[in-house]
């Protein structure tokens, strides 16, 4: 009888162990954060900042070609919208869980192997974490279409660059760093309801 | 003191299950879909090449890799996010079992 009791006590007292584990696992770790949380402050400033550039855009276009459409009478806009950007640079690295991003560190060493003219159009791949990446690259995309636009001199911006500004580049950034904030906001959400 | 390992184990898996869907989501329905818009904008530098001076050129191709780029991090960024999203629904998941099988809030 003393022999039939030991499987049982042995499965007990290995219930007891795994418990104890899962207690201090649970215990250890209340919740995990992976990457910054979401910021409101961000997210609205990234949507005011779509609509200015789209705006901005479709004047410049339908002055291109004259004065009112130059570089020289438009660069305020430039100024403005980088320091809108920085803004939120500095935000996401005061928010910042990791000062790292695995894709951009994977990328570094594959463009480390390029050769070094198309290594130079990549340039220096942005530090921090991965959206804070993303709001950097912003910020150099919105620092191209400056270059741009000064180097259009009286041309300006044409329609033809329309898409390849709003739909691609600074457009494609701009809707990225909008989606990272709305999908910690969905998460946020679901967090705070379970 | 009902220890049901295949109860949380259940829930575990439940709660990490949806990881691999939301991801491939998110790449099919937005990492994929923005980096072709920026190969068709690559492709329309070329096609207009003649309505811009070449140091407009670059700089809008310069344009397309840091978008190129920032698309590649923003997906890394919510593959990240789904990967958290399921440790803590896991870890959520451990604590509720370890809480109904002791009868009381340890954990």
């Amino acid at each position: 009888m003393h022999a039939r009791r030991e499987p049982a006590l042995r499965r007990r007292m290995a219930g007891f162990f795994i418990l104890s584990f899962l207690a201090m696992l649970a215990a250890a770790c209340t919740t995990v954060s992976l990457v910054s949380p979401y910021d409101e402050q961000t997210e609205q400033g990234l949507s005011t900042l779509y609509v200015d550039t789209s705006n901005f855009v479709d004047r410049m276009i339908a002055v291109h070609g004259q004065p009112a459409g130059t570089f020289a009478q438009n660069q305020q806009f430039y100024s403005d919208a980088m320091a809108r950007v920085d803004v939120m640079i500095a935000r996401s690295q005061g928010f910042a869980v990791r000062d790292t991003c695995p894709s951009t560190q994977f990328l570094s060493r594959l463009t480390d192997s390029l050769p070094a003219d198309v290594r130079g159009h990549v340039g220096t791949l942005p530090p921090g974490d991965c959206q804070t990446v993303v709001l950097t690259a912003l910020r150099g995309a919105y620092g191209d279409m400056r270059d741009f636009h000064r180097a259009q001199g009286d041309r300006g911006i044409p329609e033809s660059a329309r898409e390849i500004i709003l739909t691609g580049g600074v457009g494609s950034l701009l809707r990225t760093a909008i989606a990272i904030q709305a999908a910690k906001h969905v998460a946020a959400q679901q967090a705070g309801a379970r | 003191m009902a220890l049901e390992v295949g109860n949380l184990l259940q829930a575990m898996i439940g709660a990490g299950e949806g990881l691999g869907t939301e991801v491939w989501d998110k790449l099919k329905n937005f990492a994929i879909p923005e980096l072709h818009k920026i190969a068709v904008q690559i492709a329309a530098i070329a096609e207009h090449i003649t309505d811009y001076t070449p140091e407009g050129a670059k700089a809008l191709f310069d344009m397309q890799v840091k978008a190129s780029i920032g698309v590649i991090a923003g997906m890394t960024e919510m593959t990240l996010l789904a990967v958290q999203t399921a440790i803590n629904a896991i870890l959520s998941a451990v604590r509720s079992f370890v809480n109904g099988a002791i009868g009381f809030a340890l954990v």
